[in-house]
C-alpha cells in the first residue's frame, strides 16, 4: 500500500518535469520567432556633400545640420521599414571637381542609397555626370538657374520660375526698369543673367551693366562706385560667397541706402544675413520659397526642433530647409516602396508630396523639380525677412522658362556666349 | 466531478479548442492579409489617378501653352488691343474679333473641353472672350473680378511669364465653379499678352469621378481647403449635389483623411468617410489643383470575404461542438453507465443481496471488470453459502 502511493507520487512529479521541459521549450520557441521577425536590418547610408571649409563653408555647413536633422528624426520614428539611416558628410571643399570625386567614392566604395549636396552650380555640374553614370541618386537643395534636368536628379531648391523670375519682375514692377546685374563669375549668375536679360526685353526694362567677378572676390568697390554714377533703379545681384558681406559693405561706405538703391539677391538668406550682418542689409530684397519667419504651424514646429537640437541662436532659410525635406521625401518613398531598389524607388519618388515648413511641396514627375510656393522678402533689423509678395499656393517648377523659345534656352544652356 | 462532464471537458480542449484557436488565427491572417492587399491596391489606383488627372490637365496646359505662341493669337493680339483701346464697339473691333471668334468656334462650341477663351492685355484688361459674359472687358487688376481665379492666375502667369493652372471656385460670370488655365503670350521676345481657356466642368467631372477598378461602392472624392474647412468639389457617389456645398471642419473624423490630403500628405488606411462609414481608403494631394483626393472603397465590400469565412468558421465549429458533445456523451455512457450497474451491484452485495448480479455486456475492460466482480461475487456467495450451512449443521449445544 505504501510501495504504491510513493511510485505514483514520482510518477506525478516526472509527468510536471516533462511539462516544465515542454513549455520552457514553447516559450523559447515564441522567443525565436519573433526575434526573427524583428532581426535588425543592416543601416541604410547616405552620402552628404557639402563645403566644410573654403569660400562656401558659411553657407553650406548649415545644410548638413539640416540634413542630420531630418535623418535623426527618421531613425527615432523607426527608421525605413526597420533599418535605420547612417550619414557620411564628405568635405567638398568649395572644390567642385573634389566633389564629383567624393560622389564617386561614396557611390563605388560606401555603397550609399543617396547623395544630398552641392550649392553651387558648378559643383552640381561637376557631380551630375557621375550620378548619371551610375544611375544613382542626388538630391539637390539650391535654387539654380535650370536649364537642366536629370533623371537621377531631385532638384529641392527653386527652379527660376519660383525664385529669379518673379522677383525680377516684382523689382521691374516696383522698383522701374534701370536694372544693374552683378554676380560671381561662374556658371550660374551667368546663366541666370541670361535669362534676366531676356525678361528685360521682355518686360520692356533697361540693362544698365552686367559686371562679374571671380568667386571670393574681396574688392567690389570699383563696382560699387561705378553702380553709384549709374544709379540704377535696382540692383540684382547673384554674387555667391564672401564676395556678398564685401559688396554690401562697400555700398554702405559708398552711402548707398537700400531705400535709393534696393538690391534683390538670389543668393543671401538668412545664413548669410547672420555672417553680413542685418545693418548693412536692411531694407535689400531677396526671393525664396522659405524664409524663417512664414508663419505656419509646420514652420513653428521646425524652427523648435532645429533649435532644440543646434542651439537657440541658430537661424534657418531656404536651402537648409530644402535640404531637410529632401530627406523626408527619400524616406516617405523608400517607406511607400517597401524596397530599396533604385529605379522603384525613383519612380515612387516621382509621386511624393510633403507638408513642408515652406508650405506643400509636390514632386513633378517631368521634371523631378517641386512645387513650390514662391515669397519675396524685405531685410528687417532683426536679420530676417518681411515677406512683401507670396505666390499663395505652390507654384508649378519650369526648369526651362516657357517665355523663351526653345532654340534660345538651348544655346543658353550649351553655354554663355 | 462525474466522469460525462469530465470526458465532455476533455474532448472540448482536445479537439474544439486547438481547432477554434487554429481557426481564428486564420482568420486574422485572412484578415490581415486582405486589408494588405486593399490597401495596396486602392494606393495603386489613387496612384494611377493621380496620373490620371495630372495628364488631363497637363495636356491641357500645353494646348494653352501652344495657343498662346500660335500665330493667330500672336497676330491678333496686336490688333485686338489696338481696336479695343479705341473703345470696343468699333468696327475695326468687330473684324478682329469675327476672326477670332471662327478660329475658337470649334473648341468652345463643338468640344466640351473649353467652356470659354480669353485675351488679356498685360495690365489686365480683359479685350476678348467667346462668350462675352460679364468678365468681358473688365479689368482683372482693379475690376469687379480681381478676387477671381481668373485674375489670381493671370497675376501669377505675370509675375512668371508660365502657363498657370487657376485654382477651382464658384465664378460669378459663368454662375458656376470652374478651372482656369492661362499662358502668356509673347511676340518677338517681349510680353505682350495673356491668353486663357476656362475649362468645361462636364469632362473634369468625367475624368475626376470614373471609378474604374474601385469596385460596386467605390468613389474618388475631391475637395479643397477653405480656411479652416475642407470644400468638396466634385459631385459624390452617395452625395450628387456635394460639389461645393459639403463642407466638413478639421476636427471631423469623417472627413479626417480628406484633411490630411488637403494639407499635402498622402497615404493609405482603414478610415471614415463622409458619410460615417469605415472605408478602405487612400488619400492623395494634387499640386495642379491644390485639392485633395481620397480613393476609397467600402470596408463592407472589402472585407466580405472575411465576414463569409467568419460565418462559414463559426457555422462549422457550432457543428463540430455539437458533434463532439454528443460523441463525448456516447462515450461517457459506454463507460458511466456499466461503473453505475458495477457500483449499484457493489452496494446490493454489501448490503447482503448475493443474487445480485452486474451486467457484463459492457465492452472492454469494463466488461472484463463486471466478469470479475460476478465471479467474486458467485464466489462470496459460494462462500457465504457455505459459511451458512457450516453454522447450521454446526452442533448447537
Amino acid at each position: 500500500m505504501v510501495d504504491h502511493k510513493m511510485k505514483s507520487s514520482s510518477n506525478s512529479g516526472r509527468v510536471n518535469q516533462v511539462l516544465v521541459v515542454a513549455v520552457t521549450v514553447a516559450l523559447l520557441y515564441v522567443i525565436w520567432l519573433s526575434l526573427g521577425y524583428i532581426q535588425n536590418k543592416p543601416a541604410i547610408k547616405i552620402g552628404v556633400l557639402h563645403s566644410l571649409t573654403g569660400t562656401m563653408a558659411a553657407s553650406e555647413t548649415p545644410l548638413v545640420d539640416a540634413v542630420r536633422l531630418a535623418v535623426e528624426e527618421v531613425n527615432q520614428s523607426g527608421g525605413v521599414n526597420g533599418a535605420q539611416i547612417e550619414m557620411i558628410v564628405a568635405d567638398c571643399r568649395s572644390d567642385a571637381n573634389y566633389c564629383a570625386l567624393q560622389a564617386e567614392k561614396f557611390i563605388t566604395q560606401d555603397k550609399v542609397q543617396a547623395l544630398f549636396g552641392c550649392w553651387t552650380s558648378a559643383c552640381r555640374k561637376a557631380v551630375k555626370p557621375v550620378v548619371e553614370k551610375h544611375s544613382h541618386l542626388l538630391f539637390y537643395p539650391v535654387q539654380y538657374e535650370g536649364l537642366e534636368q536629370s533623371p537621377d536628379i531631385i532638384y529641392t531648391g527653386a527652379a527660376p520660375n519660383q525664385q529669379l523670375i518673379p522677383m525680377a519682375i516684382w523689382a521691374l514692377q516696383q522698383r522701374g526698369k534701370r536694372a544693374y546685374l552683378i554676380g560671381s563669375d561662374y556658371v550660374f549668375p551667368r546663366t541666370a543673367n541670361q535669362i534676366v536679360k531676356k525678361l528685360l526685353k521682355a518686360q520692356d526694362g533697361q540693362l544698365l551693366a552686367e559686371r562679374y567677378v571671380p568667386l571670393g572676390e574681396q574688392n567690389l568697390n570699383e563696382i560699387v562706385r561705378d553702380i553709384a554714377a549709374q544709379r540704377p533703379d535696382f540692383v540684382l545681384n547673384t554674387l555667391n560667397g564672401d564676395s556678398n558681406l564685401h559688396f554690401f559693405r562697400a555700398l554702405q561706405q559708398a552711402g548707398i541706402r537700400a531705400a535709393d538703391i534696393p538690391v534683390f539677391s538670389t543668393s543671401i538668406a538668412e545664413a548669410e544675413l547672420a555672417a553680413i550682418g542685418a545693418e548693412l542689409m536692411t531694407g535689400h530684397y531677396a526671393a525664396w520659397n522659405y524664409f524663417q519667419s512664414v508663419d505656419s504651424d509646420e514652420n513653428r514646429a521646425f524652427i523648435k526642433r532645429f533649435r532644440s537640437r543646434f542651439g537657440q541662436e541658430r537661424v534657418l532659410d531656404d536651402p537648409m530647409e530644402a535640404a531637410y525635406i529632401g530627406v523626408r521625401l527619400w524616406v516617405n518613398a523608400l517607406r511607400s516602396a517597401g524596397t530599396l531598389e533604385m529605379s522603384t524607388v525613383k519612380i515612387v519618388l516621382a509621386q511624393q508630396t510633403l507638408a513642408a515648413p515652406e508650405g506643400i511641396v509636390a514632386v513633378d514627375a517631368d521634371t523631378r523639380h517641386l512645387w513650390k510656393p514662391v515669397r519675396i522678402g524685405r531685410v528687417n533689423a532683426d536679420g530676417q525677412f518681411d515677406i512683401v509678395w507670396q505666390s499663395g499656393r505652390s507654384m508649378a517648377p519650369a526648369p526651362f522658362p516657357f517665355f523663351i523659345p526653345y532654340a534660345e534656352r538651348t544655346s543658353i544652356a550649351r553655354g554663355v556666349p | 466531478m462525474k466522469i460525462s462532464t469530465r470526458l465532455l471537458l476533455l474532448f472540448m480542449l482536445v479537439s474544439v479548442l486547438p481547432l477554434a484557436l487554429f481557426s481564428y488565427l486564420n482568420l486574422q491572417q485572412h484578415e490581415a492579409t486582405l486589408r494588405a492587399e486593399a490597401l495596396e491596391r486602392l494606393s495603386g489606383l489613387a496612384d494611377k489617378k493621380v496620373v490620371q488627372i495630372r495628364s488631363y490637365l497637363g495636356e491641357r496646359e500645353r494646348e494653352v501653352g501652344i495657343w498662346a505662341r500660335d500665330q493667330q493669337v500672336m497676330d491678333s493680339i496686336a490688333g485686338m488691343q489696338k481696336a479695343y483701346a479705341a473703345g470696343w464697339r468699333n468696327a475695326a473691333y468687330a473684324r478682329e474679333e469675327a476672326v477670332l471668334h471662327q478660329y475658337f468656334e470649334r473648341y468652345v462650341e463643338e468640344s466640351e473641353m473649353f467652356y470659354d477663351v480669353f485675351l488679356m492685355t498685360p495690365q489686365g484688361e480683359v479685350i476678348y472672350s467667346q462668350k462675352h459674359e460679364s468678365d468681358f472687358a473688365t479689368n482683372l487688376l482693379t475690376g469687379t473680378y480681381r478676387e477671381s481665379q481668373l485674375a489670381w492666375a493671370f497675376r501669377a502667369a505675370r509675375m512668371t511669364l508660365e502657363p498657370v493652372i487657376s485654382g477651382y471656385e464658384y465664378y460669378i460670370p459663368t454662375q458656376a465653379p470652374t478651372l482656369f488655365i492661362v499662358a502668356p503670350i509673347m511676340v518677338d521676345g517681349q510680353f505682350r499678352g495673356v491668353f486663357a481657356v476656362q475649362l468645361g466642368n462636364e469632362l473634369l467631372y468625367r475624368v475626376a469621378t470614373d471609378a474604374t477598378g474601385l469596385g460596386m461602392s467605390g468613389e474618388a472624392a475631391f475637395a479643397k481647403r477653405d480656411g479652416d474647412e475642407v470644400l468638396y468639389t466634385m459631385p459624390l457617389k452617395y452625395q450628387a449635389d456635394a460639389a461645393m456645398k459639403l463642407r466638413g471642419g478639421r476636427q471631423e473624423l469623417r472627413v479626417g483623411q480628406m484633411f490630411a490630403a488637403v494639407s499635402g500628405e498622402s497615404g493609405a488606411g482603414i478610415k471614415t468617410d463622409y458619410r460615417g462609414k469605415p472605408v478602405v481608403a487612400a488619400w492623395r494631394f494634387l499640386p495642379e489643383l491644390d485639392w485633395g483626393m481620397v480613393v476609397k472603397i467600402d470596408a463592407d465590400e472589402v472585407f466580405a470575404p472575411v465576414y463569409q469565412q467568419r460565418m462559414l468558421l463559426l457555422g462549422a465549429l457550432l457543428g463540430l461542438l455539437l458533434f463532439a458533445g454528443l460523441v463525448a456523451y456516447y462515450f461517457s455512457r459506454q463507460i458511466s453507465v456499466p461503473l453505475e450497474g458495477l457500483a449499484r451491484a457493489a452496494d446490493e452485495v454489501a448490503k447482503g443481496n448475493m443474487d445480485n448480479r452486474a451486467d457484463e455486456t459492457a465492452y472492454g475492460e469494463l466488461g472484463l471488470f463486471a466478469r470479475a466482480f460476478n465471479s467474486m461475487a458467485e464466489n462470496l456467495q459460494g462462500l457465504s453459502a457455505r459459511w451458512k450451512s457450516a453454522l447450521r449443521s454446526a452442533p448447537t449445544n
